[in-house]
């Protein structure tokens, strides 16, 4: 009964199932077998380029430039004879000076930087801004130097835009004029003594930015950062 | 943009401020401030006072009102409202405190004050700039006791002057048309109606009336001796020329800008043609020869064209030519009676015209003579708003209107963009194809 219910397979079919097993298990196999004969060597190394961050502008006197903490070279092996294989080395009757520190210098240096990074770390980690009060003989990196300059000088722009207007004149007798005005910061931040540096050639233009100079009137102190400041030189253009 | 541009100098300059200068240079930053707002110029106008004690309130009340008026005509000003005056009424006129103004948004002063002068009045005129704290401007004006407005006027054109290098255009001078008991006369006035003075006789017909550019002539068509011919007036010496009397129409004269030569309208040969000739009348030229109608020539800034109407299409047009009557062209194409060309002595100015519409209602346009693009400054106002003429500055246009109740048309006067349309004279009766006069020619 059971046989009679089967489905007959052809026999066709049969031979074709046995040949696609046969052909999977040589597949497995030939798989296995490069496994275990495969290159193990590592793929060769991604070439960077190497970049170095540079400030622009022009180069500083040395004493201005950060003092750069190196890594101290590695100990020299001892069984390393460079001088004596070069060829050409000439030959000179003074002691040559050692290539690397000596182990005590190296030491030293060693000791110094860690320190160093150590102090940096702490400040780092408890306080980043310095002290809140400020010190004495605390000093402002340029950048944050610039950062407040900027901010100040922003606030000047800012008062100059909002009180610049020109009143009476028709824009197209101002169109490609313009006039530069000279303005001093007092140290309660009132915008004073201001003068024409170069006339628009239109009275009644340069007339317009002094009075725009006049009602900005008056901004924050200048912050000590800046103090240097002389003046500002305010080009107006319509 | 502007602004990053500004900061990314600003940086450059503070690099070289903080950090590596030395500590005893001082450092000049340059900061470039743009995008000004523009707006009038502001200004206070207290009552005139008198400085002598011995001046009639009537004439200081006329020189206050006079003084209003003109601040409120002038585009490049603004009469702050005078109830918003916080200075005293005795402030000294030579002292002002500038505080006072500049609290109630003003940014000039204008300070009049009168005493006489014999059968005269002295009206000295003080222009302050109350932010910058300083006077601009002191000028005193002999006129007669009878207009003490002229003075007024005079101060103003002089703060114009001074404010923006150019003449004001208050002192100027009208003439036009009016009916009179036995015909049409030429009257010339000041722009506010005062001081008229009648040109022509009262019982003669006498038309289109035009200034030369210095001011110092008129010239119109009248039938003086019967024929319709064009004459010119000497205002000094009151000596009238015949300039042209061809036989037919001799009118619509109009002088170039540099004063050397007259476009007029002739029908000499039966029908109306534009021709120029020199100033002297001689070297008659006719520019235009068509089947239609060409009349009305009114001259380009740079006297290089000359726009007029023209009916040869069927229809009056605006066209324009070169001065030499070459390369003549169409200019406007809307609406079916577009006539009154008169062109803006700005060098950027646009024409003016008056156009009928289909409800026979006539309005005025301006139409640019490069593109053609039309712009309407007149409508809603009465039935007829025509004659239009710039003001020596282009910045107005005096047309006539019978918007007002009452018969007639009257002057009136509006920014070049069609705002601030007012009345400006009290002249009574019809009046007729004004023309704004020069600022010179008193």
């Amino acid at each position: 009964m059971s046989s009679s219910l089967r489905p007959k397979i052809p026999r066709s079919l049969w031979r074709l199932l046995i040949v696609s097993a046969v052909l999977h298990v040589l597949v497995f196999a030939s798989v296995a077998v490069a496994g275990m004969f495969r290159d193990v060597t590592p793929a060769p190394p991604v070439k960077y380029i190497p970049t170095k961050l540079v400030k622009l502008g022009k180069k500083q006197p040395k004493h201005l430039l950060p003092k750069v903490d190196r890594q101290p070279p590695p100990p020299p092996k001892p069984d390393v004879k460079v001088a004596k294989a070069a060829p050409e080395a000439p030959k000179t009757t003074s002691t040559p000076k050692p290539a690397v520190p000596s182990a005590l210098e190296r030491a030293k240096e060693e000791t110094r930087v860690t320190s160093a990074l150590d102090r940096l770390k702490k400040i780092g980690k408890t306080d980043p801004v310095g002290d809140p009060d400020g010190v004495e003989d605390g000093e402002v990196s340029d950048a944050a130097k610039a950062i407040i300059g900027q901010k100040y000088i922003t606030e000047i722009y800012k008062c100059m835009k909002s009180h610049y207007t020109i009143e009476g004149i028709d824009p197209s007798k101002v169109r490609n004029r313009e006039a530069t005005v000279y303005v001093r910061v007092q140290p309660n931040g009132q915008l004073y003594g201001e003068k024409i540096l170069r006339s628009s050639g239109l009275p009644a233009f340069d007339r317009a930015v002094e009075r725009s100079i006049k009602r900005c009137g008056k901004v924050s102190p200048p912050p000590a950062e800046i103090r240097n400041l002389d003046g500002l030189e305010i080009v107006f253009q319509p | 943009m502007k602004i990053i541009t500004a900061h990314a100098r600003l940086g450059c300059a503070l690099l070289a401020l903080l950090g590596f200068a030395s500590p005893a240079a001082a450092e000049r930053l340059k900061l470039v401030v743009s995008g000004a707002s523009f707006r009038p110029f502001p200004v206070g106008a207290p009552a005139a006072v008198s400085s002598d004690g011995d001046v009639s309130t009537k004439a200081l009340r006329e020189l206050t009102q006079a003084l209003h008026g003109g601040v409120e005509l002038v585009r490049g000003l603004e009469l702050l409202p005078p109830k918003s005056y916080v200075a005293p009424a005795d402030e000294p006129w030579t002292k002002p405190n500038y505080k006072n103004w500049v609290n109630v948004g003003a940014s000039g002063l204008i300070r009049l004050a009168a005493s006489p002068q014999g059968d005269k009045l002295e009206v000295g005129c003080r222009f302050y700039d109350v932010v910058a704290q300083r006077e601009l401007l002191y000028k005193t004006f002999t006129v007669p006791s009878a207009s003490p407005d002229v003075g007024a006027h005079q101060c103003v054109d002089a703060v114009v002057k001074q404010l923006t290098g150019e003449e004001g255009i208050l002192s100027s001078r009208v003439v036009y048309i009016k009916k009179t008991k036995g015909g049409k006369a030429v009257f010339m006035s000041d722009l506010f109606g005062g001081n008229i003075r009648r040109l022509t006789p009262a019982d003669q017909l006498s038309l289109l009336p035009s200034w030369d550019p210095t001011g110092k002539f008129v010239m119109f068509t009248s039938y003086l001796k019967e024929n319709p011919d064009l004459y010119r007036l000497n205002l000094q010496t009151e000596k009238l020329e015949w300039l042209s009397k061809k036989r037919g129409l001799n009118t619509g004269a109009a002088v170039s800008p540099d004063g050397k030569k007259i476009a007029l309208t002739l029908s000499v040969d039966g029908n109306t043609e534009i021709y120029v000739m020199d100033w002297d009348g001689n070297n008659l030229k006719r520019l235009t020869d068509s089947w239609g109608q060409d009349v009305s020539a009114t001259w380009s800034p740079d006297g290089k064209r000359i726009a007029f109407v023209s009916s040869r299409s069927g229809q009056p047009h605006i066209y324009l030519m070169n001065a030499d009557g070459t390369n003549q062209r169409r200019l406007t194409f809307q609406g079916n009676y577009n006539q009154e060309p008169n062109w803006s002595p700005r060098p950027d100015g646009q024409i003016a015209f008056t156009a009928r519409d289909e409800h026979l209602m006539y309005d005025i346009f301006l139409v640019h003579p490069d593109t053609g693009e039309i712009t309407r400054l007149t409508q809603d106002e009465g039935q007829r708003n025509e004659s239009p003429s710039f003001s020596p500055d282009g910045q107005h246009i005096l047309f006539t209107s019978n918007r007002a109740p009452g018969k007639g048309r009257k002057l009136y006067i509006m920014d070049v963009d069609g705002r601030n349309q007012r009345r400006i004279s009290k002249i009574g009766g019809d009046v007729e194809t004004p023309r704004w006069g020069p600022r010179a020619g008193w």
